[in-house]
């Protein structure tokens, strides 16, 4: 796409050209005639449009009726009270829950942990001279930190998993 | 109406969401004939054009407190009816059986004698002809007068991408409509 040929850019001379009355008009304009005959691509859309403008401009739609648009002040009231929560806007209730859920589960995790922990203790104790043991538990209770903290760290993720994508206005679901 | 008929578009949408309704009725009266034409071109071939614009204003007054006051109403509006369009495109794809004859279809045009209605009939056929981007495209520019910004704002496409759908868009329908000039 061309720009500021002829001291005129194409977007404006495209604006000029779509606006006009007729097409013809446009070319009173000395920076628009001259950018005219500098751009091949405006110069085609001028000279296209000018071809079937007189076609185009006879399809002409009917307007909606006055009883078309009471229709829709009629339903508006019913739009404005129910407001839906929007898409793409966080659900404060789901994060509240998900974050409940941790919390509630955090006593368990931990208790979980510990009897593993103890129990990894006793057979590691049994089978293996007392410090390679105590070494092994202390892995495994690093281990274990690191994969409650991962665990714990993926629960916002869990939440937006289980939240609609942003985006556009929802089409298909009734307002 | 009153006082409500000078204020903007975003300033009237600002009280409509607050729950005037007085404000939603000069913003509905206002833009109505523009978007009614807007569905009415999308698809000419349907008979519920009525009910789209109904369902149009439902979701954009439903929702006026997803609305960014410091952006255009007209084109968030046109992006719920745009919304709306494709996915009745989407729906009529798989459920036909929708579809109004040309005679139906003609009567969806503004008076006119028959001349222009033949005209308007040829122009209608070459927009239905054009691919849906294109379409789209000439429908906002066009007809409808959207600046280029807007009209890639309304179709999340970039302005070049607009400019080039224009062109490729109006190439088609002169491709489409010339060899018929010549016909008495």
């Amino acid at each position: 796409m061309t720009t500021g040929q002829g001291k005129l850019d194409c977007t404006v001379c495209e604006e000029r050209i779509l606006s006009a009355e007729d097409p013809r008009d446009v070319l009173r304009d000395p920076s628009v005639s001259d950018h005219l005959a500098a751009c091949t691509e405006c110069k085609e859309l001028f000279d296209s449009l000018g071809a079937i403008k007189p076609v185009l401009d006879r399809y002409r739609v009917r307007e909606p009726t006055e009883d078309v648009i009471e229709a829709v002040l009629r339903r508006a009231p019913q739009a404005h009270c129910a407001k839906p929560i929007p898409e793409n806007t966080p659900s404060h209730a789901g994060v509240f829950r998900v974050v409940l859920a941790g919390l509630v589960s955090l006593p368990l995790v931990i208790l979980i942990n510990a009897l593993m922990g103890w129990a990894f203790y006793e057979v590691a104790i049994s089978l293996l001279p007392r410090t390679i043991a105590l070494y092994c538990v202390g892995l495994f209770v690093v281990w274990a930190s690191m994969a409650v903290s991962l665990g714990y760290a993926s629960l916002p993720l869990l939440d937006a998993m289980v939240r609609k994508p942003a985006g556009r206005l929802p089409v298909t679901a009734d307002p | 109406m009153g006082p409500y008929t000078d204020q903007s578009d975003e300033t009237l949408a600002v009280r409509a969401a607050r729950g005037d309704q007085e404000a939603a009725s000069v913003l509905v009266r206002r833009h109505s004939p523009r978007l009614h034409g807007f569905l009415q071109r999308y698809h000419p071939d349907r008979d519920d054009c009525d009910d789209l614009l109904q369902d149009t204003w439902i979701r954009a007054l439903g929702n006026l407190d997803r609305f960014d006051p410091k952006k255009r109403f007209t084109t968030w509006l046109f992006q719920i009816a745009l919304n709306l369009c494709r996915d009745l495109t989407r729906r009529d794809r798989v459920r036909s059986g929708y579809r109004k004859d040309v005679q139906e279809m003609q009567k969806g045009l503004a008076g006119g004698s028959a001349e222009e209605k033949v005209d308007a009939m040829k122009a209608m056929q070459a927009i239905e002809a054009l691919p849906i981007q294109q379409k789209e495209v000439l429908l906002l520019r066009y007809y409808h007068g959207f600046p280029e910004a807007e009209a890639s704002e309304i179709l999340g496409c970039p302005r070049g991408t607009v400019k080039s759908r224009l062109h490729q868009a109006v190439m088609a329908v002169r491709r489409k409509l010339e060899p018929r000039e010549g016909e008495p």
